[in-house]
């Protein structure tokens, strides 16, 4: 697809960018005194936050969802964000039949496949009426839960599967952020599964069937070099993602913050982008960032935590 | 059979004269448009100023148009009264023509990038349009030059070969 062919989807995203939250902005929600204020001041904002916090802000990204569909020239073209949650919806499902738990309230929005469908699929055992893309690892993260209950490694399969495949499209894909941010977000999983992988003593031939190659280090130079977490840190450091392993060293959840923040910068860099769908892939992940700075926020604000806490958990924003 | 060819290679010199740039504008003005009607459809009001951003590129397509007609005017081809021009006479013509005919094509797809970036300018900082305007304003320099100098070679061209 030629990238002038995103030209007006472009434009009409440069308009919804200027109605997304800025850090400065941000800060005078923190600084409301309670929940009610802070829902008062971004009500000024244009958050109509009526129907309760969480229900809005998923409101929020079903419209940005359908705005995108809208206006995109092909909407497969969004499928690099849209499968890793078709994938996470396949371990929700497989866990709730493996389990007898219900998927209420699970399944990851938005998905190239509609959950319920392949709800269906999964519990009748109908693999080959699977999309392609998630039959092998169905299989495989089956097998290990029914035969081993070993939820952890069905897990990652179905992690490292949705990994490769990200990987995989964005080759196919011929665009340089979309293969960028493929690269990176394998990069960021393979560092926090490995993490746990340490923590949890697990072995090398579990962290082999768990993570997978990237451009930023080899499968293999990872494993070798996680066998203890000192170790890791160091081959961390030696990469280009050195401030992962800071973030680690403080804890799980300073990396999250780092994860975010890493994606956010490397699509804030196409910001000036005129052509291709890049300035697309920015705006649906700042809209995602601004939705979970807020409920940050506002979660932080019923419960009374103070405003150096939320600011520390607040994620980079994109404008 | 000399004013034969002269001829075909004059008119061959207008029509790319006038098609090539055309062609460019009319690329350029759809490349801007659809910008210009994303930003429309999510805030009318700014309809004026990427409005100016789109017929930017257009220019050249009239800039071509102009060699074209002075092309047919100065050869006689126009009137009809044709001197007996030689074959070599007829493809100096046609090579007067193809600066507005090549900088015109590419000069109006290029002004259409930046003018469709200027569109976004206008998107997030309407008071920022006249910067958004300068910029791609400025591709055109290249097509007044090229129109300057396919003017000076057709009417040089046409003096010396009436003299």
């Amino acid at each position: 697809m030629k990238d002038s062919e995103y030209t007006y989807a472009v434009a009409r995203i440069r308009v919804h960018e200027t109605k997304l939250l800025t850090e400065s902005e941000l800060n005078t929600v923190i600084a409301a005194k309670s929940h009610e204020e802070a829902v008062r001041r971004l009500r000024e904002k244009g958050y109509d936050l009526t129907d309760g916090d969480a229900e809005a802000l998923d409101k929020k990204l079903r419209e940005t969802w359908e705005l995108l569909q809208s206006i995109l020239p092909d909407e497969r073209q969004m499928d690099a964000v849209l499968i890793k949650n078709d994938f996470h919806n396949l371990k929700v499902i497989l866990k709730a039949l493996v389990n007898e738990k219900s998927t209420d309230g699970l399944f990851r929005f938005p998905s190239k496949y509609d959950p319920e469908e392949l709800k269906a699929l999964v519990f009748a055992r109908q693999n080959d009426k699977l999309p392609p893309e998630l039959q092998h690892c169905d299989r495989s993260a089956y097998n290990i839960l029914t035969k081993t209950r070993f939820a952890q490694l069905g897990d990652s399969v179905i992690d490292r599967a949705a990994m490769e495949w990200s990987i995989d499209y964005a080759k196919k894909a011929d665009d340089p952020m979309i293969e960028k941010l493929a690269q990176l977000q394998a990069a960021l999983t393979d560092i926090k599964v490995i993490y746990r992988c340490i923590l949890t003593g697990k072995a090398d031939s579990f962290k082999k069937r768990a993570v997978c190659d990237c451009s930023y280090f080899s499968k293999q130079t990872l494993i070798d070099a996680a066998q203890t977490l000192n170790d890791f840190f160091a081959f961390l450091a030696s990469t280009p993602l050195q401030n992962a392993g800071r973030a680690l060293e403080e804890s799980p959840a300073v990396f999250e913050k780092y994860a975010d923040d890493a994606v956010t910068e490397l699509l804030t860099a196409g910001k000036s982008e005129i052509f291709g769908i890049t300035p697309l892939l920015g705006y649906w992940f700042a809209v995602n960032t601004e939705i979970l700075n807020l409920r940050i926020i506002l979660s932080g604000k019923a419960t009374g935590q103070s405003d150096e806490i939320i600011r520390e958990r607040m994620r980079k924003t994109y404008v | 059979m000399g004013n034969s060819l002269a001829i075909f290679f004059i008119v061959f010199g207008a029509v790319l004269a006038a098609g090539l740039p055309g062609m460019g504008s009319a690329r350029g003005t759809s490349l801007v448009g659809q910008a210009a009607a994303g930003v429309v459809s999510e805030d009318p009001s700014k309809f004026g100023k990427v409005l100016i951003l789109q017929v930017l590129p257009a220019t050249q397509g009239l800039y071509g148009l102009l060699i074209a007609i002075l092309t047919l005017s100065f050869t006689g081809l126009m009137g009809g009264q044709i001197p007996p021009y030689t074959w070599q006479q007829g493809l100096a013509f046609m090579a007067a023509d193809l600066p507005m005919a090549v900088v015109g094509y590419f000069s109006a797809l290029h002004q259409a990038k930046a003018a469709a970036a200027g569109v976004g300018i206008v998107a997030k900082k309407p008071n920022e349009s006249g910067k958004a305007i300068t910029f791609a304003a400025l591709v055109e320099t290249y097509a007044i030059l090229a129109l300057l100098i396919s003017v000076l070679c057709l009417n040089g061209l046409a003096s010396t070969f009436r003299a």
